[in-house]
């Protein structure tokens, strides 16, 4: 008898891309985080009258970055069971960038660690701080940087094709910044009073809202969506996103003529239109793999051996786990002790 | 540089059009299996340290709340911020590193892995997740909530560092022992496979034994602190290491459950990995009877520079078993199933029957392989085929190998190379390929090596 083939889809393939979609709507709400934490910390490296407090601003950027990296194994891991050849073949076209991004993953951590540690010796801002802080966010910009490389790379119709430019990388990643920034926004707007002494949402929070607005915006105008329902619902919800952003910069900016009642409706405007932006990307993505690749190397044409019983260990074990994240975030809102941690 | 093949010729039906149809990335002389190795040792070690610590500390921090040892809580406290700075910043990103590497270099493996074990990845991804937030709590909340609480967390955490420990560890003992997913290509054949287990005790016990070797170390670095001080958190973190004293019945388990021909590799079949093998486990067993007798029996204490010797020897020691478990399943990197070169045994029939350049599109672009020369095409054929372990001048280089040989010894060794060099996978191809490769070898062969046997050629 012979043994069934072991490269069959180990799901169909719309399961797949449904767990894709989701864990990289999760990968960009922790990149939001480490966003927001960067620029907060900049706004305290920077800014006049520094409020925020060094150790929770600390926390936030480190735990930011950890999820942003551990959120972000599941959409890779993902795409490559579907789309697994191109991304390979994309992977190693640009080799040695590509590899690179561990070391910027390891750079980027430590030169946060290192600002903070300079925080604390120098009793405040310094010249060292900053440039540990700037060199943080170069990593950052460095890795997405990469990642839209690979992805665009990834598209072309033929794997080992010449390399695709710098220009397009970059201006892709456009859309996928915005979008951050966005979701930095509503971090900021839901939990940034907690990383300042003055218990004020941080101003930075609308300017992160306009700059992801303008970026959106802009990329969901002049970057092509497929013609598809998909391609086209991708593109009205990143326009969704960019016009709730503005909404969101306007109250912001009015919010000392805001009554109090109306700041939760900033937060769930800003968080909506997080989660647009980050959902619109995913359409977009998703429809142009389904376009460009079912050609070549799609998933769409492979044949499927669904796996159930793992499927379920995997559905319980997320279960689990979510109630575990859920305990143990109900015992850290509890009063907390006197002594304080810091490095 | 890297190699641009382009499609050629027909993909035979059932043939996984996968293999090998991807450009090639090209390491130099520093060479792939050199990268995966480096990788693979750091991120192990700390991995490993990471899963001690999450049993470790749990239970120490209890032990030490019952007892109101004020002295362990203060140190398990300065011991945790290792963990966040050492574990979840290096660990985590040589884990993913990995990842990376192993799509570069061996694009075919991890696509099996990944669609065999989609499912168990990603669970493994949920205790992961698990285990980073319950990591950070563990340690940025400490005297921030009630001590039971805090408990709760570190045994939170060590469950999530052990749970993605046992499913790693399924997938990669899967590697050496498939079992019966050979024939079933079932999941759990697969995942809970033979050596599954005698793997996942070794694992935890290095593990445990990493924590306790970073206890001594981080108890002698905090200056000031009194010897008494000292020695007490080093006796009550000596208990960590005692299980190394059990790695020789383990390691038979784990050789009873391996492939005979791996087995026969490690014990006397290749010197290198024998003596890794041996190193390893004396290292160890010695580490761990020392821990009995000397800190735990007779509560003794280790200096720093003690403590860094006994911690190197570790870490040393468990690079080698890992050199050693990536070793035996040479010619293997899915034992019986698929080649160390990405090749699958149903693969090699068919490139047998009809020629490397008919089922592989590793050729550069746009040029027809019939239009390049003998060598070119042998060029090629050594980077498909030889270039995932050998490089030509550097790490596990070839020049060395072939260049004193005669075209036909080229020609001889390489038709029967399972035969002569059993961790090496047979050649595949035809006749007409064989040649390609023997006159690509050819050059090779230093000046004086040419000259000398053109002469005895011509002598002859």
């Amino acid at each position: 008898m012979t043994p069934p083939d072991p490269m069959a889809l180990p799901a169909p393939v719309e399961l797949l891309q449904f767990l894709f979609g989701l864990t990289f709507v999760l990968h960009i709400g922790f990149l939001g985080l480490l966003v927001a934490a960067l620029w907060a910390k900049a706004g305290a490296e920077w800014g006049r009258r520094p409020s925020y407090d060094p150790e929770r601003l600390h926390r936030a950027g480190v735990l930011g970055f950890s999820m942003t990296i551990t959120a972000g194994v599941a959409p890779l891991l993902f795409v490559q069971v579907l789309y697994g050849k191109s991304f390979y073949s994309s992977s190693i076209k640009i080799g040695f960038p590509w590899l690179a991004i561990i070391a910027y993953l390891l750079i980027g951590f430590y030169a946060l660690y290192l600002s903070r540690f300079r925080w604390d010796k120098a009793g405040g801002p310094s010249a060292s701080g900053k440039g540990y802080l700037i060199l943080a966010m170069l990593m950052v910009f460095a890795i997405g940087f990469t990642y839209s490389w690979n992805h665009l790379q990834s598209l072309t119709a033929r794997p080992w094709a010449d390399r695709i430019s710098h220009a397009l990388a970059a201006r892709r990643l456009s859309g996928y910044g915005g979008v951050a920034f966005i979701a930095s926004a509503a971090w900021a707007t839901w939990f940034g009073r907690l990383w300042r002494r003055d218990g004020a949402t941080p101003s930075g929070a609308k300017w992160a809202s306009l700059a992801g607005a303008a970026f959106v915006l802009i990329w969901a105008l002049v970057s092509d969506f497929t013609s598809d329902g998909w391609g086209q619902n991708g593109k009205r919800l990143l326009l969704t996103s960019g016009l709730l952003s503005i909404i969101g910069f306007a109250l912001l900016w009015a919010r000392q003529s805001v009554t109090a009642r109306f700041i939760p409706w900033v937060r769930w405007t800003s968080l909506v239109a997080a989660l647009a932006g980050a959902l619109g990307l995913v359409l977009q993505r998703e429809s142009w793999r389904l376009h460009t690749l079912s050609a070549n190397s799609g998933a769409s044409v492979e044949p499927v051996r669904m796996q159930w019983g793992p499927f379920v260990m995997f559905a319980l074990a997320l279960v689990v786990g979510l109630l575990v994240l859920a305990w143990m975030l109900m015992q850290v809102r509890r009063p907390p002790g006197t002594s304080s941690q810091t490095y | 540089m890297v190699l641009r093949p382009v499609r050629h010729g027909a993909v035979t039906a059932g043939f996984w059009p996968g293999h090998m149809d991807y450009p090639i990335f090209d390491l130099g002389p520093f060479g792939p299996s050199t990268l995966i190795a480096v990788v693979a040792i750091i991120h192990v070690v700390i991995a490993q340290f990471a899963v001690g610590f999450g049993i470790a500390t749990p239970w120490l921090e209890a032990r030490a709340l019952r007892r109101n040892d004020t002295i362990l809580l203060d140190f398990l406290r300065r011991y945790a911020r290792f963990l966040i700075l050492f574990s979840f910043v290096a660990g985590a990103i040589t884990g993913v590193g990995i990842w990376f590497v192993v799509g570069l270099i061996s694009p075919e493996t991890i696509a099996l892995l990944l669609r065999q074990f989609v499912w168990g990845w990603a669970t493994e991804w949920v205790f992961f997740i698990v285990e980073i937030l319950s990591g950070y709590i563990y340690y940025f909340y400490w005297d921030r909530m009630d001590p039971k609480t805090h408990v709760r967390i570190g045994v939170i955490y060590g469950i999530a560092a052990w749970g993605s420990l046992l499913i790693i560890n399924g997938i990669l003992a899967f590697m050496l022992t498939p079992g019966d997913w050979l024939t079933t290509r079932s999941f759990w054949d697969g995942w809970l496979n033979p050596g599954v287990w005698p793997s996942l005790v070794l694992r935890t016990i290095s593990s445990l034994a990493l924590a306790g070797l970073f206890i001594a170390v981080v108890a002698n670095i905090k200056p000031g602190d009194e010897v008494e001080k000292r020695r007490h958190v080093i006796n009550e973190g000596s208990i960590f290491l005692v299980p190394l004293a059990l790695m020789l019945p383990v390691s038979i388990w784990f050789f009873a459950v391996s492939p005979a021909p791996a087995t026969r590799l490690v014990l006397g079949g290749a010197v290198a990995m024998t003596m890794f093998f041996m190193f390893g486990l004396v290292a160890s067993t010695l580490i761990g009877l020392y821990a009995y007798w000397g800190l735990l029996k007779n509560r003794r204490s280790v200096h720093l520079e003690t403590a860094l010797l006994l911690t190197a020897i570790a870490l040393i020691a468990t690079g080698a078993m890992e050199y050693m478990r990536e070793g035996m399943r040479k010619p293997y990197v899915v034992y019986g199933y698929m080649y160390a070169n990405g090749l699958t045994q149903a693969q090699m029939q068919t490139i047998n029957q009809s020629g490397f350049f008919a089922t592989q599109p590793v050729i550069a672009q746009g040029i027809n392989p019939d239009r390049l020369s003998p060598v070119e095409r042998g060029r090629l054929i050594f980077r498909g085929q030889c270039g995932r372990c050998h490089t030509i001048d550097g790490y596990n280089a070839i020049r060395p190998l072939v260049e004193s040989w005669t075209p036909e010894m080229i020609r001889d060794n390489t038709r029967q190379l399972q035969r002569l060099r059993g961790f090496m996978p047979p050649f595949a191809g035809t006749d007409a390929d064989l040649e390609d490769l023997v006159a690509y070898l050819s050059t090779l062969r230093s000046a004086q090596w040419s000259a000398t046997v053109s002469q005895r050629e011509a002598g002859q």
